[in-house]
């Protein structure tokens, strides 16, 4: 199962990811539908994209009293909305505040990784969110790696 | 003749510079050949067209601060005290 | 309504009443947005010849149907008044994420009218609009303004405000969002601050809904991936900032240098160039709201007398502190940009003034005593300390805040300003670049590059090439550019995509929001009919005719390979009439304004 990988030190804080994940899930523009926030720390320019990490231990499914919260084969921990009863005890159990409530919609809801082509790493400008097989070197490792090369590793 | 490279043909995968004195060439097309020999394919693959008959569209060169389409394109002739500048496609504004 | 939210927020600033009105959906259909639709509320409803810092001027800030949505760059707004800098209309375009908020608080756009009797700024909270008390805001930086209003009202709103320069009457004073984005030329933030408005302050959690979404999504994606595969848009931008045009403009000898009294060739124009910038100071890359570009740039100065953190320089601001003023140390221009953020001002027309008085000074024509340090060409620490006192509105920073043409007039020199209309030209030579100088004469706001970009065909090779050296060709290209500016702004999306999109890709993502079925060049013409309405407004408010400074009419350049040039003006603007259907004076004639419906 790939994860999605947060790398805020390429992040330019511009919010696509925001705008295709509510426009994928609900059909509509709004940042506050959407299942990934871009935290703006502009003291030290940084801009952090906030989302669901698919807990293997998740809190929001330990907590849901009606079962309503499983993993699916693919590992993405998924809502049944048959089964919601719209409690917000996820949203409560999440540390992350991954669990999102919207008042418009009256329902809870997370990322789902698009099913498995997540449209925020698609469309993400600067490639600071990635999909990626953890069973791979992290390209970072590679990175710090290439840097001894540069330093130590020349001819002779 | 000088020429002077911008941006990230100055990087250590092109030019590795951001000027050169050169010693001669007959014509932009040939001063393309011989700073290709020497920086290698990258550069050569940036300032051709893939059959290596025409200037790439990735880049812009200027003779004397003329841009070559105004000049004799590919085959503008270089003189000895001539300064070319080559720069990728940029904008901005 | 699609892509707009069908609400206009009226606010009576003089009664502080709050009025939620319908959009008027004729005009929005015929102007579409922003630049486009903000002008049609205000030529519908100011009068031309009204004092633009008087009670009567109504400043309006008004989005696009394409802001907030996925459409690339969708993060602009407008803010449209008549300049007190040019006398004409003015509509100044800003990033960032203000514009996309409002709009997902309900409302595409809000007018605001006459003036308060104190410091007020506007609270928008979705349905949740009043007007509150700025009295102890009244004097603060657009940095302590942006924080203190974060900290009463909450981290997640978005900020628009104006600093003392637009308090004091400054002339370009700037609108500010997010700390460093500026609907930044024309003086809006002298309107603004006329107005004792302070801030607007808005959140928003409500939804912009498109049309068409299936076919909305395909367009915006086809959009951005194209974007993404061409050199500039998808690399060339987001690596070097708009600064990287430094180079080339001055290698093909058009980067005016030392107020363009000494030409346009800058030896030292490396030191100031976007190659240098990164090298030495970025510190990260910025994107306004949606945007796939990421032009924006962290920059810190880490050392020396200009140590310093802000965002920027663009490459205007990069000439105008840089080669206008003989400067090519780095950390000074960037220092001097930082101001003009945390200060609200417009950084060509400051720059420019800058440059302008050293010229004066060294002619003999500003005595030292005026200034109260020695001002010539190439003064690092003057260039930047002229910045401050402008910013602050301090000793001679009194009388650079009036820009370089009441200046130079006050001096003796009107030809020394070198302004269009009353405002500064920005960084290219119109000598060295035929085309971009018709653009200057004909801009409906003064001195601008941003009305119909000529560099890209005469300099960039986009999406032509076109000589800069010769006149051909230069009116009809010019009128085209122009005319899809004017919509490409009225949509609410950045001019930059227009490196790697044209008008196919705009019309529609346009059609598909708004659920149009018009063809390409129908949506074109409704940006022929915002600027033949902009030229209608000047016309009525009795604006200087189409011009350039004398210098360079008259003045041939010195060196380079435009050496010998000046600006063949009269040959290009009668062309250019002609394209557009005016008269030989430059009046559109009642046979184009029947076609354009705007008779």
């Amino acid at each position: 199962m790939k994860q999605l990988m947060v790398k805020p030190e390429k992040c330019i804080g511009c919010r696509t990811c925001e705008l295709m994940c509510s426009f994928g899930h609900f059909t509509q523009f709004n940042p506050r539908m959407a299942n990934i926030t871009v935290l703006e720390y502009e003291e030290v320019t940084l801009a952090v994209p906030v989302v669901c990490q698919q807990c293997e231990e998740a809190s929001c499914m330990k907590v849901c009293p009606v079962k309503a919260i499983s993993r699916d084969e693919n590992g993405v921990v998924s809502i049944n909305y048959n089964k919601c009863i719209v409690c917000k005890m996820c949203r409560n159990a999440c540390p992350l505040g991954n669990m999102s409530y919207s008042t418009k919609l009256r329902k809870v809801f997370k990322c789902d990784l698009c099913g498995g082509d997540p449209k925020c790493v698609r469309y993400c400008p600067g490639k600071a969110l990635t999909f990626e097989d953890p069973d791979e070197l992290d390209e970072r490792k590679r990175a710090v790696a290439a840097k001894y090369v540069e330093a130590v590793g020349k001819e002779g | 003749m000088t020429v002077k490279f911008f941006a990230y043909l100055r990087d250590a995968d092109f030019a590795g510079c951001s000027q050169l004195d050169w010693p001669a060439a007959e014509d932009v097309h040939q001063l393309g050949r011989q700073l290709s020999d020497r920086f290698g394919e990258k550069f050569r693959g940036e300032f051709f067209t893939p059959d290596g008959t025409d200037l790439g569209e990735r880049i812009i060169v200027l003779v004397n601060g003329r841009r070559t389409t105004f000049l004799n394109g590919a085959h503008t002739p270089l003189k000895e005290d001539d300064v070319v500048q080559i720069f990728p496609v940029v904008a901005g504004g | 309504m699609y892509g707009y939210t069908g609400t206009i927020l009226r606010v009576d600033l003089k009664k502080g009443t709050i009025v939620k009105e319908p959009l008027n959906q004729k005009s929005a259909s015929e102007f579409v947005g922003a630049r486009g639709l903000g002008t049609k509320y205000f030529c519908d409803e100011c009068d031309p010849k009204c004092d633009p810092l008087g009670p009567d001027n109504k400043l309006i800030m008004m989005t696009g149907p394409l802001t907030g949505t996925c459409a690339t760059s969708s993060g602009r707004y407008n803010a449209i008044c008549k300049s007190p800098l040019t006398g004409t209309i003015e509509a100044s375009n800003s990033g960032g994420h203000f514009g996309p908020e409002l709009k997902y608080a309900g409302y595409d756009g809000i007018i605001f009218e006459d003036v308060a009797d104190h410091p007020v700024y506007l609270y928008i909270k979705d349905d949740v609009v009043e007007l509150r008390d700025a009295s102890q805001l009244w004097g603060k930086d657009v940095y302590e303004t942006t924080d203190a209003l974060l900290a009463a009202c909450g981290p997640d709103f978005r900020v628009a405000c104006i600093a003392p320069s637009g308090e004091e009457g400054c002339l370009f004073a700037a609108v500010m969002n997010d700390k460093h984005r500026a609907a930044g030329r024309g003086g809006v933030g002298a309107v603004m601050g006329v107005k004792k408005l302070k801030a607007v302050v808005v959140r928003g959690t409500g939804s912009v809904f498109v049309a068409r979404p299936e076919g909305f999504f395909q367009a915006a994606t086809d959009a951005r991936d194209k974007l993404k595969a061409h050199p500039v848009t998808g690399a060339g931008l987001s690596a070097y900032g708009t600064e990287i045009l430094v180079n080339i403009v001055n290698g093909v000898g058009g980067l005016p240098l030392n107020n363009g009294r000494d030409g346009a060739v800058f030896d030292k124009a490396d030191n100031i160039s976007g190659e240098s910038l990164t090298a030495k100071y970025l510190l990260r890359n910025k994107g306004c709201f949606g945007c796939s570009i990421g032009c924006g740039r962290a920059t810190y100065i880490n050392e020396g007398p200009f140590k310093s953190k802000g965002e920027g320089p663009e490459y205007e601001a990069g000439w105008s502190f840089g080669a206008a003023c003989g400067v090519d140390d780095l950390g000074a221009v960037c220092n001097a940009n930082f101001l003009c953020n945390q200060y609200g001002m417009d950084p060509i027309t400051m720059g420019s003034t800058i440059a302008c008085a050293m010229e004066l000074y060294e002619l003999g024509a500003i005595p030292e005593s005026d200034v109260g340090f020695p001002l010539r060409f190439g003064d690092a620490a003057a260039m930047v300390k002229c910045t401050e006192l402008t910013a602050k509105g301090e000793g001679f920073g009194k009388i650079l805040g009036q820009g370089s043409f009441r200046m130079a007039t006050k001096y003796g020199h009107p030809e020394l300003s070198m302004s269009v209309k009353k405002q500064e030209m920005p960084a290219y030579d119109g000598r060295a670049i035929q085309g971009i100088g018709l653009e200057y004469a004909t801009s409906n706001r003064g001195g601008c590059h941003v009305r119909g970009y000529m560099i890209s065909p005469e300099v960039l090779g986009i999406p032509m090439q076109l000589d800069p050296l010769v006149t051909e060709g230069k009116a009809a290209t010019l009128k085209l550019f122009q005319d899809l500016t004017a919509l490409v702004d009225a949509t609410g999306i950045c001019l930059f995509t227009t490196f790697g999109i044209g008008l196919p890709e705009i019309a529609a993502q346009y059609r598909e929001a708004v659920g149009s079925n018009e063809t390409d060049e129908e949506i074109l013409l409704k940006g022929e009919r915002i600027w033949n309405l902009e030229k209608m407004f000047n016309v009525a408010a009795g604006v200087e005719k189409d011009t350039l400074p004398p210098r360079l009419l008259r003045e041939a350049l010195p060196e380079g390979p435009a050496k010998g040039k000046v600006n063949d003006l009269y040959t290009m603007l009668n062309e250019y009439y002609a394209a557009r259907g005016w008269t030989a004076e430059g009046i559109p004639t009642a046979e184009k304004l029947a076609a354009l419906s705007l008779d």
